[in-house]
């Protein structure tokens, strides 16, 4: 069992550099399609009427009349040195902005992550056991609710009714436990609709199942058999879906980062994106893009790990 | 019951969007400093914002750019991914190959960031979100659709219908596609609310919808500095978006149990 | 007070709705004896079954009569059940936990009852697997059930029941799940472990060679009543209800 497990762990490290060759290709050419220039953006922001020598000579000097390919080179080169480029607008190294930025956005994603589980999983459990209770009426309707909710607006909602009526915490920045808490439980609340519902209806499904019956039979306890067998039968092929959330949340934190002024990746990223800073936007791509492949390596193998009916043959 | 409340008031709205531009009280982008957040009266239902417009005539106009670039979006993505899926399925060879990989690696990670991506190639407006959510969701669509038409060629009666002599077009249109349709309705309907979510929260962060139009996650970003007074700014566009995505996913969610 | 009569059922009365499924059930096993209880599909026997280990399905409910197991009703919280009443069931591919090892299902069937240390339950183990007839131990302990065969999970289902010493064992349908060949081995099995340890068996079975080979009183079950119970001989050599002669002419 140990071996093909370490098979494939193996198998699936080796694609990673493939993927992520694959993502920065397809990212780096999906951005230099398009006719107009960022030498011509920059000199339009910083209030210069762009003039074609001056486009020239400034492209010149980011490097970016090289052939298509030479560029891309030249950025891979750095990025395996771990350099990830210098950005266009601050002619700054971007690894030193964007990976400082970094660890904010995901101390977010993970608290919205583990705050999210805490709550649905008994919530879920609970009202799958409890089929006609109000419990399980209160989950379905605001698993609706909650997944109708934008986002954003949910944020500013919260900040208004806790921050501003009641004063119970910051209205934005960080430093403190209490700065996390809304900006948390925003992220927080969409997921916990989405996985209440999911739980709650793989666990009802999972409790029509024979194995159960006999589990009475032979003396367990009902304690017993849910904590032990049915958590494990029902959570395990839902790993995948924890993962994936788990790298959307990357994704969806910088929306709530702007609502509340979390100095994480977002307000960062914005900008770069308004002032087509290339090397920017092409090193996040690439730093999620790996987190995500990441995540869903260790759920995939916890998988493997809990159930050990799933085979080697199927990879997608 | 609920579902047919549910479709009334969408139609409903439907309506509305179409004729919005006609039945405003007052013009959406008339500023008149003097008029600054007044409270709801008969001349201004939902009362005025920080530049002394009708928060009530954006929002119905609001409308038609949330609902209707969705729903732009939506069926010009499952137009590109059915055809993709059609010809991926039924070519052999390279291009087979060349797709099965691409989805791979696009699908390895959250489509969102490609969105960003290409907005940053077209530069922020609407006309770059929804370029870049329908090269999202066709990416997505089509991979869901190729797998569907898999599983539906591998079918007794597909198979009965080429064994007696059935071939190429007719063979799509008379059986493949009546059985693919269900599902592209699903996801088409799902998909509807995670899609105007999407542009609001671009359009809140900057990237999608340029003032003075009123999408409504623009007004939101432009309401939020006078939240401590003024929250009304805030909370109507608001409310809007999550009624409207409300109704999407009760009606989706109803339709596919059937 | 031992008493000989183990597992008494009275006048037991199920409905769903206002269906009536078992109408008046009145069954006796006696201490060291098999009862066979046979029936086709439909006539109520499964019901019968969970009714008696407190296991009906939620829209199921008794209307009337007692079971009592030693003179005491038996209810869902009794402790008896999974100690001095112990089940074999129909179908043992879908019984156990796919994702737990033999040696887990043991473990926590065994620490329902005793207190031991894993060592002294491994033991355990292996010596009633040795009564079932399986001696490659130390393998079947790290398989899971998806790893073998129907009748080997048979037999650990067997071994499984016997562990807690019970009294009275139901056996639901042992072997419809098997071929042929398998079949007679369980029986063969049964007969010999029935005779080894003095067990009191409530076979269900809708295959009359079963009840042949094994029962010592049968009970026919027609349309949710009892229609003949009696000694296996006299059963079936002079069978009185109209139903029963049916059965054994079909087989014949």
């Amino acid at each position: 069992m140990k071996k093909t497990l370490w098979l494939f762990c193996l198998k699936r490290l080796a694609s990673l550099p493939i993927i992520l060759l694959g993502v920065s290709l397809l990212t780096f050419f999906l951005m230099r399609i398009v006719p107009i220039e960022p030498a011509e953006v920059i000199l339009r922001l910083s209030g210069v009427t762009p003039t074609t020598e001056s486009i020239r000579s400034l492209e010149k000097e980011m490097g970016l009349n090289l052939p298509l390919f030479e560029q891309y080179w030249l950025w891979l080169k750095d990025v395996l040195s771990l350099q990830f480029g210098t950005s266009f607008v601050s002619k700054l190294p971007v690894a030193e902005e964007l990976l400082s930025k970094f660890p904010a956005t995901v101390l977010l994603a993970i608290s919205s992550f583990v705050l999210a589980l805490t709550i649905s999983v008994p919530s879920g459990i609970i009202s799958a056991l409890y089929p006609y209770s109000l419990i399980n009426k209160f989950v379905r309707m605001l698993s609706i609710i909650s997944v109708s909710l934008p986002t954003f607006w949910l944020g500013f909602m919260l900040i208004y009714i806790f921050s501003i009526q009641l004063n119970l915490f910051p209205t934005n920045g960080t430093g403190s436990l209490a700065h996390l808490i809304l900006p948390t439980c925003t992220l927080a609340i969409p997921i916990i609709g989405l996985f209440t519902q999911t739980i709650q209806t793989a666990m009802t499904q999972e409790l029509t199942k024979p194995y159960i019956d006999y589990a009475y039979q032979r003396g367990l306890s009902k304690k017993t058999i849910i904590m032990k067998h049915v958590l494990k039968h029902t959570l395990t092929p839902l790993l995948s879906l924890f993962g994936l959330t788990l790298g959307n949340l990357m994704a969806g934190a910088i929306v709530v980062e702007q609502v509340f002024s979390w100095p994480g990746v977002g307000r960062y990223l914005i900008e770069s994106i308004i002032n087509r800073d290339y090397p920017v936007i092409q090193s996040y791509v690439l730093i999620v893009a790996t987190l995500y492949v990441c995540i869903n390596l260790c759920t995939d193998i916890l998988q493997r790990i809990f159930d050990p009916r799933i085979k080697e043959s199927t990879y997608d | 019951m609920i579902k047919k409340i549910c479709l009334l008031l969408l139609s409903l709205i439907g309506i509305i969007s179409l004729f919005a531009p006609w039945i405003v009280p007052n013009d959406p982008y008339l500023i008149d400093t003097t008029k600054r957040f007044f409270n709801p009266s008969w001349q201004y239902p939902l009362g005025t914002d920080h530049l002394g417009r009708c928060i009530f005539s954006r929002i119905l106009i609001g409308m038609r750019y949330s609902v209707g670039s969705a729903l732009i979006i939506q069926l010009i993505s499952s137009g590109f991914s059915l055809a993709i899926a059609t010809i991926v399925t039924f070519r052999q060879g390279i291009t087979k190959k060349i797709f099965i990989r691409l989805w791979d690696i696009l699908l390895s990670f959250p489509i969102i960031i490609l969105a960003f991506a290409l907005i940053s190639v077209f530069g922020p407006g609407l006309r770059s979100v929804i370029i870049a959510l329908v090269f999202a969701q066709t990416i997505y669509y089509s991979r869901i659709f190729h797998n569907a038409m898999i599983s539906l060629s591998e079918m007794n009666y597909i198979k009965a219908a080429r064994v007696s002599g059935t071939t190429g077009i007719k063979l799509l249109k008379t059986h493949f596609i009546p059985h693919i349709l269900p599902t592209l309705y699903t996801l088409l309907s799902l998909d509807l609310g995670k899609v105007i979510l999407e542009i609001a929260g671009f359009s809140f962060i900057g990237l999608g919808v340029q003032a003075p139009i009123p999408e409504w996650g623009m007004m939101i970003d432009e309401g939020k500095q006078y939240m401590r007074q003024y929250p009304a700014l805030i909370i109507y566009p608001g409310i809007s978006i999550f009624m409207i995505v409300l109704l999407l996913h009760q009606v989706g969610v109803k339709k596919h149990a059937n | 007070m031992q008493t000989d009569i183990l597992l008494n059922i009275e006048n037991l009365c199920i409905n769903i709705g206002q269906e009536k499924v078992l109408k008046n059930i009145c069954l006796q096993a006696k201490r060291g004896r098999i009862l066979g209880i046979i029936g086709e599909s439909g006539s109520g026997k499964s019901i019968l079954c969970r009714a008696i280990m407190q296991q009906l399905p939620p829209s199921f409910q008794q209307t009337d009569g007692d079971i009592l197991f030693n003179e005491y009703p038996l209810t869902k919280e009794s402790t008896d059940i999974g100690t001095a009443i112990t089940s074999i069931l129909q179908n043992p591919m879908m019984a156990f936990d796919t994702i737990q090892t033999i040696e887990g299902h043991f473990f926590e069937t065994i620490k329902a009852k005793y207190k031991m240390k894993p060592i002294q339950m491994r033991q355990l183990a292996e010596r009633y697997l040795e009564k079932v007839q399986l001696y490659d131990t130390h393998r079947i302990l790290k398989s899971y059930p998806f790893e073998l065969s129907g009748g080997m999970l048979q037999r650990i289902m067997i071994a499984l029941a016997l562990i807690s010493k019970p009294q009275l064992i139901i056996a639901d349908e042992p072997t419809t799940a098997l071929d042929m060949i398998n079949q007679h081995n369980i029986v063969t099995l049964l007969k010999t472990l029935q005779s080894q340890e003095q067990l009191t068996i409530l076979l269900i079975t809708h295959d009359l060679g079963v009840i042949a080979a094994l029962a010592d009183d049968v009970a026919v079950i027609h349309n949710g009543e009892i229609v003949e119970c009696a000694d296996v001989y006299t059963c079936f050599d002079s069978p009185k209800h109209a139903y029963t002669k049916q059965l054994l002419e079909a087989r014949l």
